[in-house]
């Protein structure tokens, strides 16, 4: 497929260019005014000699050929079987002094467009335009034809790639696919580059129209990775957002395209006349490059206009499959989630749901008991104290007679358990927030050395059960534009941990400022976080220990990340395994960030 | 009144989570059994191999260390702690696929309903 580039077109237009050939120089001059007189203008080239002839027609295209019949050295004939070999489709017009019916009929016949007499030179204008005028709806006719046949080569192509591209969600194996289906329809090669999931860029493919070249090329494509500065492929199509035509290249210009000199050896072994560049762009997001070369034929608007439209449908195609994979996985964690919520939430309402209906249980034997039978009424607990046999036929063990000790025990537990529980679901519900994007930040101005004490104070009763002793540096207000139950959550979840985890050891927890943040630090000596835990620790599940003792859904230091982020502070945790961990939370003091 | 001495019924609880193992532990010896517990598989196997043969074991399956499939695979191949019955317990939806294949002679859905565990244990419980 190859096109007489624009320049060549319009030059062809203006002049017609007329062969003559012809012996009598008054006859030609004649011939030519009559011409110019009747408003054609032409440049006319006048041979008499059959090698002048012949140079001629293979030197130059004409719009029209006029021939005399009889010229010494060669017959009509003979003209016309030249002008059929090199310029067949031009008008070739016989003006002769004599030219018999038979010879007029039988050169007609052979392809002659017609003859006039030149005694009847009257006929030479109309017969000339006429014959221009047919050659132009020959023209027509086959420009419509071909650009019909173009068109549907196009749109077959297209519907063909389209096939390939819906065929999979994959695009590393329809993309290829397409670029072998362009090679030789469109290209001598196409090559498509593809933006991962890690952001780079990387070769996808290259299809070739010479099938030893391939393996080559592959290895070119990846010797010679993306240069972002290079002033084409890659590079150029993405920084402007616009398809990139090189119609005609010449070797100087290769030459300054190439980084070596084994590059340019490459880049004219691929093949690069011409070449075409489109990038794969969908919601503004850039997500590759397709490339086209040609060895020897030239690249115009109908290959852009091609490239254009398949580089759409592929753009489309690599997003959906992007937009599928990303729905999935969303999927995907959702379902984890609940399943492991669930899970969680199961275990501590099971001793709840136990508990309280073995109270109701005891509860109601007791009033059985109470309300008329002969039944011994229940003492405190001692080994031995009787119930009657036929309707419990266990002996009841020390310390399981519902006394109001054993109910105020039992209580406290249930109570214990139930405040867990309630903790559990409000983790779950502000991750479940947090994940939809429905987190918010109410601000007010808050002294965080006061809650910190707040929440020491509640925790007071803990700290002695647990045996940590407590160090406290919290004295001077330092005051911020927080959320104040949200940096209470902070405050508390992270000495609730070092409670949980600090086997009992002291405790130090301290406030402090600088000019632009507040720090709140909690210090323990207990069991520590191992190395290859400490990078996930904020990460939702994970949990440091893997005994579930511990208790919890692995979720309480996500949360407190979310908010400390939200707030645009910082976070950070120091820990050796067996020594102890240090929790630091800066958060800013005025404005959203930590400097000022 | 007499008071009729009992042969020792020890039921096996292995559980991780301590308010679970408590409350089991509570409810079962108020019906006159004896406990034994484990918080993994692997404390499971060293109690039972150093303590009297229990004739039920109640057994949790999402434990650390060892859990209750790789308990019940190394128990299955202990001749003598083979035949005593398991019971599973499970918040997993499809417990019922578990029990079977498993090989367990009952199972108990959590949050565990007290009737059915007392009846299951009842039903279940083998003395030796």
């Amino acid at each position: 497929m190859s096109y007489p580039t624009e320049a060549e077109q319009q030059h062809a237009i203006t002049t017609l260019k007329i062969l003559h050939i012809e012996d009598n120089p008054i006859d030609a001059e004649l011939i030519s005014t009559l011409l110019r007189r009747g408003g054609i203008d032409c440049e006319i080239d006048r041979v008499e000699k059959k090698d002048d002839y012949v140079a001629r027609l293979s030197a130059h295209e004409y719009s029209i050929i006029l021939a005399d019949y009889t010229l010494p050295g060669f017959d009509g004939a003979g003209i016309l079987r030249l002008a059929q070999q090199f310029q067949p489709d031009v008008p070739f017009l016989f003006v002769s002094a004599t030219l018999g019916d038979e010879v007029a009929i039988e050169m007609l016949k052979s392809g002659a467009t017609d003859f006039v007499l030149k005694h009847s030179l009257a006929r030479l204008l109309p017969a000339v335009k006429r014959a221009l005028r047919e050659k132009k709806e020959r023209d027509k006719a086959r420009a419509a034809e071909e650009a019909l046949q173009r068109s549907e080569k196009r749109f077959r192509f297209l519907a063909e790639a389209s096939q390939l591209l819906a065929s999979s969600l994959d695009y590393h194996t329809t993309l290829p696919m397409v670029a072998r289906l362009a090679v030789p329809q469109l290209a001598d090669w196409c090559s498509i580059y593809t933006v991962e999931e890690d952001e780079t860029i990387q070769p996808l493919t290259i299809a070739h129209v010479d099938e030893h070249k391939l393996e080559w090329a592959h290895d070119l494509l990846w010797k010679y990775p993306v240069d972002p500065g290079a002033l084409h492929g890659y590079a150029s199509v993405t920084q402007t957002g616009m398809p990139l035509l090189l119609e005609d290249i010449s070797d100087a210009q290769l030459e300054r395209m190439s980084r070596d000199h084994a590059h340019l050896e490459a880049l004219r072994s691929l093949g690069m006349r011409s070449y075409l560049a489109v990038p794969l762009v969908a919601r503004e997001r850039n997500l590759g490059c397709i490339s086209f070369g040609s060895a020897r034929s030239t690249f115009g608007q109908f290959h852009l206009e091609i490239a254009e439209d398949l580089a759409r449908r592929a753009a489309s195609m690599v997003e959906n499959a992007k937009l599928y994979q990303e729905a999935q996985e969303a999927v995907r964690v959702r379902d984890e989630f609940l399943s492991i919520a669930s899970h969680e939430l199961k275990t501590p309402l099971t001793s709840l749901q136990l508990e309280v209906q073995m109270l109701l249980r005891l509860a109601r034997r007791t009033a059985g008991v109470l309300s008329g039978s002969n039944l011994v009424a229940i003492g405190a607990g001692e080994s031995g104290s009787a119930y009657s046999q036929e309707n419990d036929p266990a002996a009841c063990k020390s310390g399981n007679a519902l006394t109001a000790e054993h109910i105020a025990n039992k209580m406290e537990t249930l109570e214990k358990q139930t405040k867990k529980l309630s903790k559990l679901i409000n983790n779950l519900l502000d991750v479940s927030r947090i994940a939809a994007g429905r987190f918010e930040i109410r601000r007010e101005e808050v002294d965080l050395t006061r809650v910190v004490n707040d929440v020491l104070s509640r925790f007071e009763q803990q700290f002695m059960l647990a045996g940590c002793s407590l160090k406290v540096n919290a004295a001077a207000p330092v005051v911020g534009m927080w959320d104040r139950l949200r940096v209470e959550q902070v405050v508390t979840n992270i000495i609730s941990n070092a409670l949980k985890y600090g086997r009992g050891r002291p405790i130090d927890v301290s406030v402090s400022r600088t000019d632009c943040s507040a720090h709140f630090q909690v210090t323990d000596s207990g069991i520590g976080i191992a190395p290859e835990h400490l990078g996930r620790i904020f990460e939702r599940f994970t949990r440091a220990t893997t005994s579930k003792n511990y208790g919890g859904l692995g979720l309480g230091l996500y949360i407190v990340k979310q908010i400390i982020d939200a707030l645009g502070g910082r976070i950070s945790v120091n820990s050796e395994l067996g020594k102890g961990s240090t929790f630091i939370v800066e958060l800013p003091l005025a404005g959203s960030t930590l400097t000022c | 009144m007499t008071v009729t001495a009992k042969a020792t019924k020890t039921i096996l609880i292995i559980e991780d989570d301590v308010d679970i193992r408590d409350a089991l532990t509570q409810i079962l010896e108020f019906e006159g059994y004896d406990i034994a517990s484990a918080s993994n598989g692997k404390e499971a196997l060293d109690v039972l191999r150093n303590s009297a043969r229990p004739g039920l074991i109640l057994l949790d399956l999402m434990m650390p260390v060892m859990d209750g499939w790789q308990f019940r695979a190394e128990q299955q191949q202990d001749k003598r702690l083979a035949d005593i019955p398991v019971v599973i317990v499970s918040a997993d939806g499809r417990i019922f696929q578990k029990a079977t294949a498993i090989g367990a002679a009952g199972y108990l859905r959590k949050p565990v309903e007290l009737e059915v565990l007392l009846n299951t244990v009842q039903r279940h419980f083998k003395a030796s």
